[in-house]
């Protein structure tokens, strides 16, 4: 009896595998993570201010392609000609792009709605904007294949480069340095790759340069360099703290990227609580110089330098 | 086969059973327990009777297999450690496999997040095991696991799980420090390595793993083996080669590299040595580089680079090689100051250093002298004003550079 009651057990188990003899359909469901239904929206007013999504979407309150196509005109062209604030065009940007998500729609639009996005951020000098939009654009950039031959993409393509070298995420820079040099086109990054090189090793003289070259090309590279120049301006310091003992006002001005001497005054006062080490010298010409004792700062702060 | 389950071991035909082969070898085993091992039994039987055509289905047993043999290592002690790394091997095996069938090609990425997934839970059984008895843990096999999971995250080009890996390995007070397989820790030095190298630019860091890595290869190994290893020691010093230069201003011998590390003597009649090849390469990428290094060369220097950017940003060694442009600057300045160059005077014009450099601009040779004195690499201070630097009348520069001790001693015979 317990001889029988075993084997009707193993045959039970045995036939555990002959039970699903299509593994691969059952599989394949089991391993699919993507829903197959697709919502389509339908819901028809122009504007929807962004508003965070807290449950599943309601495709009554989700706009279809047209709308969000007449919307994108709309808002865009209300905020070149100045008839909104930047608070309003981003709102309204966000939820088209938030409606594009949720439909899956990811085509040449939606290229179209992160490149301008990003072009305003950059202009109103919203970089946090700018760094959610680009993070988003570049992918999208190997799915959606460019329309015609033009320099827009590899402009959005420097901008984040620009980001890259800042923050530091230099192995996703480097491959694509590496494609752009496989496919010989290396020249159309020549500048970019210069301030890569320069970032490395902290070579703020050729940064400079670099920067100069590549503002007077575009005005918004320009913008978004003087954003991430700020946390660059401490690392130069602190190489010309420990290398000068003292340091003129107008020569630190020009290499930390400061347009006039009060900018200045206010970074080393506000930001890096310099006061004490301001001093006046005068010259034998009896003209006054500011400069900043780095000596004194390298005694009283023996820790950090 | 329960007989190893119950009494904690395992030998080559428990190994052979585990692992699908091609060869016609099987091993004829006999199961009477039940639950899971009776389950791994009959998962193993069948995996063997499969075609190595069906790669589907051996992929979907391989699966199988390693979740089941992840619920027998919960309650195992560290006998199954070995056993379960090979069941994770065979698995990332069939993974890598199966997008060749046409069905999968598209699936690439997905499959091997997946199998990162499932051995990533057979390391954390390993890592977790709380057992006190230190002969019982299965923390020694942590090593070989993550060597698996380093693979893959670097074919996913996954940065953030191979440091999320190493931070919770060097958070944790573990039972091992290292696993008794030599092959697996220099694998797992290089990995860490490479990752602190290539990812973190931490140089400090990475010469100490990629060295380590490098201390533990064998030498004069017999002749099967000799042209692995060899390989193995390349790419080892393909990162460790500008890594030690940059950071501790370490070259590589390459005579030594010759003698001890690629067991092959120089001279005639090695040509045909695949050991010799190796040496010709790592000289021809590097060998320029060591000697501007070396003399101060900064025109060799830069056409060396300038020849191997696409080999050097391949190889992730390109932030390390554009950081040792300052010790080639820095050494030409040394020469130049040995040879009297600065007349006895420890105020110099910043004007006659751009000959010196060859740099026209005096703005860039002071930011040049700004970092060497920053980087403690120079002493002195700048004077803009005065357009000169001042030097340190004792010891101006730091301590010169010295070749790689590689005969530790450890490795050999």
């Amino acid at each position: 009896m317990k001889l029988d009651n075993d084997e009707e057990r193993r045959k039970k188990r045995l036939a555990r595998f002959a039970v699903n003899t299509d593994t691969r359909k059952a599989t394949d469901k089991i391993r699919t993570n993507k829903t197959d239904s697709i919502i389509v929206g339908c819901f028809q007013t122009i504007s929807k201010p962004y508003m965070r999504l807290t449950s599943e979407p309601n495709p009554e309150f989700i706009r279809p392609i047209h709308i969000l196509k007449k919307a994108y005109e709309t808002f865009l062209n209300e905020k070149i000609n100045k008839e909104i604030e930047y608070s309003r065009f981003i709102s309204e940007f966000k939820s088209i792009r938030q409606d594009l998500t949720i439909q899956r729609i990811r085509d040449e639009f939606t290229v179209k709605v992160y490149e301008s996005n990003i072009e305003i951020s950059i202009e109103n000098e919203d970089f946090n904007e700018f760094n959610q939009c680009i993070t988003q654009l570049i992918p999208l950039y190997s799915e959606v294949k460019e329309q015609a031959e033009n320099d827009k993409r590899l402009q959005f393509i420097k901008y984040n480069m620009i980001r890259l070298i800042f923050l530091k995420e230099w192995d996703s820079l480097i491959e694509m340095f590496i494609r752009y040099k496989l496919n010989q086109n290396e020249k159309q990054i020549m500048l970019e790759w210069e301030l890569f090189d320069a970032k490395i090793v902290g070579d703020y003289y050729k940064l400079a340069q670099t920067i100069e070259s590549i503002s007077e090309k575009n005005m918004l590279m320009g913008k978004l360099l003087e954003y991430y120049l700020k946390n660059e301006r401490n690392n130069i310091i602190r190489v010309l703290i420990l290398s000068y003992n003292q340091l003129n006002f107008e020569m630190l001005k020009e290499k930390l990227y400061f347009n006039n001497i009060e900018n200045l005054g206010k970074y080393l006062i506000e930001n890096k609580k310099y006061q004490e080490f301001i001093e006046k010298k005068v010259l034998e010409n009896g003209k006054e110089l500011q400069i900043l004792n780095s000596r004194k700062i390298r005694l009283q702060n023996s820790d950090n330098f | 086969m329960e007989d190893y389950f119950y009494r904690g071991y395992y030998d080559e035909k428990f190994l052979r059973f585990l692992i699908k082969s091609n060869t016609n070898d099987k091993e004829t085993f006999v199961c009477h327990g039940q639950g899971k091992i009776q389950e791994l039994f009959e998962i193993c039987q069948e995996l063997h009777l499969l075609n190595p055509n069906q790669t589907h289905e051996v992929y979907e047993l391989c699966l199988r297999q390693l979740k089941i043999m992840n619920r027998i290592s919960e309650t195992s002690g560290n006998w199954i450690v070995y056993p379960l790394f090979k069941v994770c091997e065979q698995f990332l095996h069939m993974t890598r496999l199966l997008p060749r069938k046409k069905k999968f090609e598209k699936r690439k990425v997905e499959l091997l997040e997946e199998c990162g997934r499932n051995i990533h839970r057979s390391f954390t059984l390993c890592l977790n095991d709380r057992n006190p008895t230190r002969m019982e843990n299965r923390q020694l096999g942590v090593y070989s696991l993550a060597n698996l999971e380093f693979e893959i995250y670097g074919e996913l080009g996954n940065r953030d799980m191979c440091r999320n890996l190493i931070k919770v390995l060097s958070s944790r007070e573990l039972m091992y420090h290292e696993t008794p397989l030599k092959s697996h820790m220099v694998k797992f030095k290089y990995y860490v390595g490479e990752y602190y190298g290539c990812y973190e630019y931490d140089f400090a860091k990475s010469f100490e793993h990629l060295n380590d890595s490098l201390m533990r290869c064998p030498v004069n190994v017999p002749g099967p083996f000799r042209d692995q290893f060899n390989l193995i020691k390349t790419r080892i010093l393909i990162k460790l080669i500008p890594v030690a230069m940059v950071n501790d201003q370490k070259y590589l011998n390459f005579r030594t590299l010759v003698e001890t590390l690629l067991d092959i003597l120089p001279g005639p009649g090695n040509s045909a040595s695949p050991g010799v090849e190796l040496v010709d390469f790592l000289q021809e990428k590097y060998g320029n580089l060591i000697q501007s290094f070396l003399t101060g060369d900064i025109a060799l220097y830069d056409a060396s680079v300038r020849r191997h950017q696409v080999f050097y940003l391949q190889q992730g060694v390109y932030v390390a090689v554009q950081r040792l442009r300052d010790c080639v600057v820095l050494k030409r300045l040394k020469r130049w100051y040995a040879r009297g160059g600065n007349a006895g005077q420890s105020v110099v014009a910043l004007k006659g250093l751009c000959g010196v450099l060859r740099v026209k601009d005096v703005a860039q040779i002071e930011c040049q002298l700004a970092r060497l004195i920053a980087q403690g690499k120079m002493r002195g201070y700048i004077s803009h004003g005065h357009g000169a630097v001042v030097l340190s009348k004792t010891r101006p520069f730091a301590p010169r550079a010295s070749a790689v001790s590689v005969a530790s001693g450890t490795s050999r015979g």
